[in-house]
Parts: structure tokens; C-alpha cells; sequence
């Protein structure tokens, strides 16, 4: 399947962060409830509207099967899907500011790449590469901004790639590049040192709710949650 | 969520799958580059704890 994916460009909105993309989402699947639940799956067209497959949950729901099964039927339809598209360089795939950045590497368990400066195409080039595509997160920073989450920053680097906390709330730097003759080294580097933290997701609801944890969306969390069972007599 | 967790799934040599993480972004390049797109959208955090999908 992550083959596959090269073909495609694969999307990932943050549910609940963006009330633009969330009116975009519910456009394309309402829920059990006729809200926008914390997932939404589908293929579609280049041209941003043809769907390719049913939109719906998780490609389970359209393809069946679960686990690794799950994950072959969904490779098995996007090698379908996927044409020629052309070859020309990518853009950086950016998480939208810092602070979900490392959320989202903490989820992902990879480390993340913290751009500054306007070398955006050279990081680009490297973060598409077969030696790091899909090993990184990625964000872009101004020079003025706060880095007090990030452990070890150098204020003046052009690229801090970091190890994002459990809880995605802060980091730790693991390299950086003064410039960027030298974002290659520290994305070599950081993967040399990286070690994802592993998460029993039970324990780390329990020990995140204990500490105080609270994740904040920009809107409204509408997912009705599991589905209930019908009621006992 | 099993499906998420194996597509972040980064193995060793090969890497993961590379998201885009803007709908507007993802939109541009797709039109861009003639590619189809494959979108899942997810929350980043389980009962309000951050770090886990």
C-alpha cells in the first residue's frame, strides 16, 4: 500500500482543526448522526471532486477485510485508481503551524522536521526522496517564532528535526542544519537516533488524562463515539 | 484506529506514506501533478489526550 501511495497524493486534514475543511469533509460524508465523525475515507479524481471509490469511515467500510487484509484490498483498489500523473518535483507537505506538528508526529511516530527560512524546495526535494519519503513530518516556522516546546533549539538553524514527547505537547531536538547544505546530515542523523516511543493506547488515555492532558480542537469534536449496542430491557 | 496505525506505519527501509496535511494543499498538487488523490482525514488526539490518533 505505501507503494501505492507514491502514485496518489495522500491527504490527511486534521478532523476538528479547521472549520473550512470540516464543512469540505461533511460535504463529502455525513455521519450516523448527521455530523462530521473523526474519520472520513475516500479516493478521488485529481480534480479534487470525482470520487473513485465510496467515501465513508475507514477503507474497511468500502473494502473490507481488517488489519493487514484491510490494508491489501485498499492497495489493490489505488493501483486500479492510479494513472500516470507527472513528474515533476513536490511541494513540502506542511502541517499547518507547531503546535499540531507535533501532535501529529507524536501520533505518527516519526520525528519531525522543523523548517525556517525559505529553503522550502531543497527540504522538499530530500523529505521526497526514497530515502526519507514518508520518515518525516513536516512544518515550516517563522524566524520569529517561540521554539520554548523544543528542547536544545538553536534559534538561529535553518532545520531542527526533533523527537516529538508522547503526548505531542513539547520535543526534543535531535539535529540541525545551520543552512542547507546541511538538511541532508541532520535528516540522516536524526533517523540514526530516533526511537519512536512505543504506546499501549489505553494506558496512554489513562496516564494523559491523569497529567492533565487535554488536546484543544479549533472546533467542536461532533464524533458521537462508539457505537452503542441497544439497550437492556 | 487499527487502519491508522498501519498507515502511519514507517517501516525500516521503505518509509511510510507521505500525507499531505491540507486539504488546499493536497487540492493544488493533485490538479498539479494529474494525480488522484487518497484522502483520510483524523483526529489527533482519543478522548482528548494528544499523541495517539
Amino acid at each position: 500500500m505505501i507503494k501505492a501511495s507514491r502514485a496518489f497524493v495522500c491527504v490527511r486534514p486534521l478532523t476538528y482543526e479547521s472549520k473550512e475543511e470540516a464543512e469540505f469533509l461533511i460535504s463529502l460524508f455525513k455521519g450516523r448522526e448527521g455530523t462530521l465523525e473523526n474519520t472520513v475515507f475516500g479516493l478521488l479524481d485529481s480534480d479534487g471532486k470525482t470520487a473513485l471509490s465510496r467515501i465513508a469511515r475507514t477503507p474497511k467500510m468500502i473494502y473490507g477485510g481488517s488489519g493487514k487484509e484491510e490494508i491489501a484490498k485498499l492497495a489493490e483498489a489505488m493501483k486500479k485508481a492510479a494513472g500516470k500523473g507527472k513528474e515533476e518535483p513536490r511541494e513540502l507537505p506542511l502541517v499547518v503551524d507547531l503546535r499540531r506538528a507535533l501532535n501529529v508526529a507524536a501520533c505518527d511516530g516519526l520525528p519531525l522536521a522543523v523548517l525556517s527560512g525559505d529553503d522550502d524546495q531543497k527540504l522538499a526535494d530530500l523529505v521526497w526522496s526514497d530515502a526519507f519519503v514518508g520518515r518525516f513530518t513536516v512544518v515550516k516556522v517563522s524566524k520569529e517564532e517561540k521554539l520554548d516546546a523544543i528542547k536544545g533549539a538553536d534559534a538561529g538553524a535553518a532545520l531542527l528535526v526533533v523527537a516529538p514527547g508522547a503526548y505531542g505537547l513539547d520535543g526534543t531536538v535531535l539535529s540541525q542544519a545551520r543552512d542547507a547544505a546541511g538538511f541532508r546530515d541532520a535528516l540522516e542523523s536524526a533517523l540514526k537516533k530516533f526511537e519512536p516511543i512505543e504506546k499501549d493506547p489505553g494506558r496512554h488515555i489513562q496516564e494523559g488524562r491523569r497529567a492533565g492532558v487535554e488536546w484543544k480542537t479549533e472546533i467542536p469534536d461532533s464524533d458521537p463515539g462508539p457505537v452503542k449496542g441497544p439497550k437492556r430491557p | 484506529m487499527t487502519t491508522l496505525l498501519l498507515l502511519a506505519l514507517s517501516l525500516q527501509d521503505a518509509g511510510g506514506v507521505q500525507w499531505y496535511a491540507t486539504w488546499e494543499q493536497a487540492r493544488a498538487e493533485a490538479k498539479r501533478l494529474d494525480r488522484p488523490i487518497m484522502l483520510f482525514s483524523a483526529a489527533p488526539h482519543c478522548h482528548g489526550v494528544s499523541g495517539l490518533w
